[in-house]
Parts: structure tokens; C-alpha cells; sequence
């Protein structure tokens, strides 16, 4: 018996086939298909079309490689946070991750909207990375961030530190 | 047989139906509802914008990645990083700032880091852990009341105390810990305060100067100092103290009620030790009612004053 299979619509309209298992490591696929199950008796053979509207079909290819690679893997449970955290990300995900910073960002908003936990988990970790012990001028420079404060509210920032630690 | 899903741009779900008239126009809706990948530059480019939009679309575009990533995404991987990056985040631009400054969400993440858990001592199958926050995060301002009873855990330990339980393998709890230097210091607000007897009634913290708190926080203090006194004296290890200062303070307010709370909060030997500096203070005030009041205290005034 051939796998069962799902047909994943993009918001520019792609069309993606791909198996119920990979599918599923969507949260939000995966409750999709079980309330449809839940509906139809004479299940089985028949054909589901999901519009995914908010992720572009460059950006659901990726998602779609990134679960058809991990259809095996068991991850941390969702609601185990310290695990969650602490897992450092797993080699393969850090070369799959190596996008532009507009794909990156496309990349996490899809796996929030489409509720996958991991991938969203990798792609958080990946931008931590890229601010850990960086100079915020650093950081302003990796990300294009306009620095909008005076050089006097920056001072008086830096004086009063006033979000963080007394010294 | 074909079935259309519909979900919309907000997250919510949509389940999956037969196509009737209603499913038609829901999917029409979500179908002009915008993406939440409408500002990548594709999108925008693709569009026809009138000029005052476009002028709009173009400042988001310019935007970097970091601002346009969803509040609650943002505030997740600045839970990923240690507070003296932060720091450093909380530089980047006035976004940024505020993001950090007042998020509760955000300092309950990172006093999580700070919190082991480790069995206890004498477990019970019902109640086999304690969580133990690492006194460490109590220096940092953002640790605010709110933040820290959004927290669950159980007892405050000094690093080192922490190293040596998690050693040993269990915990031993500690009667007392002193409170970190943050809250000797002489900018304490109210809400410090209010997180300082928090921290005293239920996580056994004490301040172990006595002298120094109430030189430093009391006499500095803007605010209600009768009641700040109370809430101090609580906060105390060893409830006295040997310095006058406060005595005097409350003297020259002429609270008469609170200098008998100061005194009996003053060691035995005080008013031998400090008469001649509260005398002084009170002469130099020449106020007759502040003199009588002494007069029946344990201070007894010396010779030179006239008395």
C-alpha cells in the first residue's frame, strides 16, 4: 500500500506533495488532517489540499526539506523548555539554516505559523548565535539596524544602565 | 472527493470542511487577508502601492530583520541569551530598549536559567525537588517583584553554597542568605523594597548589616520612612542596629513615635556610645520638644548642653 500523501498549497499558489508523516511534523497539518479524519468515515484513498497562505513557496520547499530530513527524528517535548533550550542545534540544521537573513526570518515565520516547535527552536538559536558576545555596534552592522538613539539618550543608557545590573 | 482547508493569517485554525457558501467566502476572506511575509521585498515589489503607502511599505522594508520578527519570537531568542548580551541589545536602538526594559515575559525567561533544580534532602515521592534560584540574578534591576513571583521556586543560594549541594547531590537549605549588594545600595526604590520583603518573608533572605542598610537605603529613602523602618526591621538578620543616624533623621522630623521604634531597635551600649553625637544634633536644632523627648530616652545629656 502506497504512503499517504497531502498536497501543501503555497500562498503563490505551488502545489507540494508530500507524505502524511512529513506533513504531521507540522502541529497545525497534523490537528488539520486528524479533525478531517474526524469528519469522513470513508477515509483513505482521497486527495487533501492545504493552503498554507502565509508562507511562500520558496520558503515551504525549505520547510518541506527541513521535515522530509527529521520525518525520523524524535525531538525534546514541547513542553520539556529546559531540554528545549539547552539541545544545541544538530549539525545538518545549522548548514540547512545557512540562508540570507531574509530567508532565515521567512524560515522562522513559518515554522511559528505552521507550529513546528523545532524548527522554530533552530532558527531562534541560530539568531541568538548571531548576537552572543557581540558589540551591539556588532550587531547593528550584522543586522542593519539604524541606531536612533542621541549620542546623549545612548550615554545616559549606558550610565544609568538602566535595564540591567547595578555596578 | 476534495476537501479545501482554510487558515488564516493569524494562526487560528480553520478546520477542515466540505466546500459549502459559507467555507467559499471564509476562504475568499483569508485569501485577501495579508501574509505575515507581506513586507519581504518580493511581496512589495510585486505590489501596486499608492504613494503614501508605498512610502509606509518602503520604511518596514528598510527595516532589519530583528524589528520585523513577531514580539513574541524576539522575546524567545533574547531568552536564549545570557544577560550580559542583553545588555548590549538593550543599545541596539529605541525598538529594542523598550522591548526589553518592561518585559515581565521576557525577565521570568532568563531568571529560569537561573533556577536548579535538585532533590531534596529529605524527598518525598509527592515532593522529591527543590528549585533553588542562584542568588546571582538578584543583582540585576530588571528582577522585579513581578518577575520574581511569576517564578515558581523555592529557595534563594549563594553560588557557592549551590556548587557545593549540587556536589554533595542534594540540598541542605540554608537558614539565612544576605541579600546581593543591589539592595544596600542607596538607590533603592519602593518596589525594591517591596521585592526585598518578598524575598524575606518567603525565601529567608536577611540583610546581615544591619548598620550599613539602614545608613545607606533608610537614611536616603524618599519615601514613607516610618513604614520602610517596619518593612526593614522585618528584612533584619539581627534585629539592632548601633548607628544613630536614624535616630537623628527621625528626630529632626520630630516623629516621636518612630524614634521610639529606633531606639528600641538601638544595642545596650548606644546611647552610651552615640548620646554626645544625638545631643549635638538635637542642640543644634534648639527645638524644645525634640530636647524634652530625649530627656526621657536613654540618652543622657551631658554637662556642656547645660542640662
Amino acid at each position: 500500500m502506497s504512503e499517504a500523501t497531502v498536497t501543501l498549497i503555497s500562498s503563490d499558489k505551488q502545489k507540494f506533495q508530500v507524505s502524511k508523516k512529513v506533513a504531521e511534523k507540522s502541529v497545525l497539518i497534523k490537528n488539520l488532517i486528524s479533525d478531517m479524519n474526524q469528519d469522513d468515515d470513508d477515509d483513505d484513498e482521497e486527495e487533501m489540499n492545504i493552503p498554507v497562505p502565509n508562507v511562500r513557496a520558496a520558503v515551504l520547499q525549505k520547510v518541506i526539506e527541513w521535515a522530509e530530513h527529521h520525518k525520523d527524528t524524535n525531538f525534546p517535548d514541547v513542553d520539556d523548555e529546559d531540554t528545549r533550550k539547552s539541545t544545541p542545534v544538530d549539525e545538518w540544521d545549522k548548514k540547512f539554516l545557512e540562508v540570507d537573513q531574509e530567508m532565515l526570518y521567512e524560515i522562522i515565520l513559518a515554522a511559528n505559523y505552521m507550529n513546528i516547535r523545532p524548527l522554530l527552536d533552530a532558527g531562534c538559536k541560530i539568531v541568538a548565535e548571531m548576537i552572543r558576545g557581540k558589540s551591539p555596534d556588532e550587531i547593528r552592522k550584522i543586522f542593519n539596524i539604524d541606531n536612533d538613539f542621541t549620542p546623549e539618550e545612548e550615554a545616559a543608557i549606558k550610565r544609568e544602565n538602566e535595564w540591567a545590573e547595578d555596578r | 472527493m476534495y476537501h479545501i482547508v482554510g487558515i488564516n493569517s493569524m494562526g487560528f485554525l480553520l478546520p477542515g470542511k466540505k466546500i459549502n457558501k459559507i467555507y467559499q467566502r471564509k476562504i475568499r476572506e483569508v485569501r485577501r487577508l495579508p501574509n505575515a511575509n507581506r513586507w519581504s521585498k518580493e511581496n512589495v515589489k510585486r505590489q501596486k502601492l499608492s504613494k503614501g503607502n508605498e512610502a509606509i511599505l518602503i520604511n518596514i522594508v528598510k527595516k532589519s530583520v530583528l524589528e520585523r520578527l513577531p514580539a513574541e519570537i524576539l522575546l524567545e531568542i533574547f531568552s536564549l541569551l545570557p544577560v550580559e548580551d542583553l545588555e548590549k541589545v538593550v543599545l541596539l536602538n529605541k525598538y529594542f530598549f523598550s522591548a526589553l526594559k518592561n518585559s515581565v515575559y521576557l525577565g521570568c525567561k532568563i531568571v529560569d536559567n537561573y533556577i536548579h533544580t535538585l532533590p531534596k534532602k529529605k524527598s518525598t515521592p509527592e515532593d522529591p525537588m527543590v528549585r533553588i534560584l542562584d542568588i546571582t540574578v538578584l543583582s540585576y534591576k530588571f528582577v522585579n517583584l513581578r518577575v520574581l513571583e511569576s517564578v515558581a521556586f523555592d529557595t534563594v543560594l549563594q553560588k557557592e553554597k549551590l556548587g557545593k549541594c549540587i556536589e554533595k547531590g542534594y540540598i541542605s537549605r540554608e537558614k539565612f542568605i544576605d541579600f546581593p549588594e543591589r539592595f544596600y545600595q542607596e538607590s533603592i526604590t519602593a518596589d525594591t523594597i517591596k521585592l526585598a520583603e518578598y524575598l524575606s518573608e518567603s525565601k529567608n533572605l536577611r540583610f546581615f548589616d544591619s548598620d550599613r542598610v539602614f545608613m545607606n537605603v533608610w537614611m536616603n529613602y524618599q519615601g514613607d520612612r516610618e513604614q520602610l523602618f517596619d518593612t526593614l526591621v522585618k528584612c533584619l538578620k539581627e534585629k539592632h542596629i548601633s548607628d544613630a543616624g536614624p535616630l537623628i533623621l527621625a528626630l529632626q522630623d520630630q516623629n516621636f513615635r518612630l524614634c521610639d521604634k529606633i531606639i528600641n531597635l538601638l544595642s545596650e551600649e548606644s546611647p552610651k556610645a552615640c548620646a554626645d553625637e544625638v545631643w549635638q544634633a538635637a542642640n543644634s536644632e534648639g527645638n524644645p520638644d525634640v530636647l524634652d523627648y530625649l530627656l526621657q530616652t536613654p540618652f543622657q545629656p551631658f554637662m556642656k548642653f547645660g542640662f
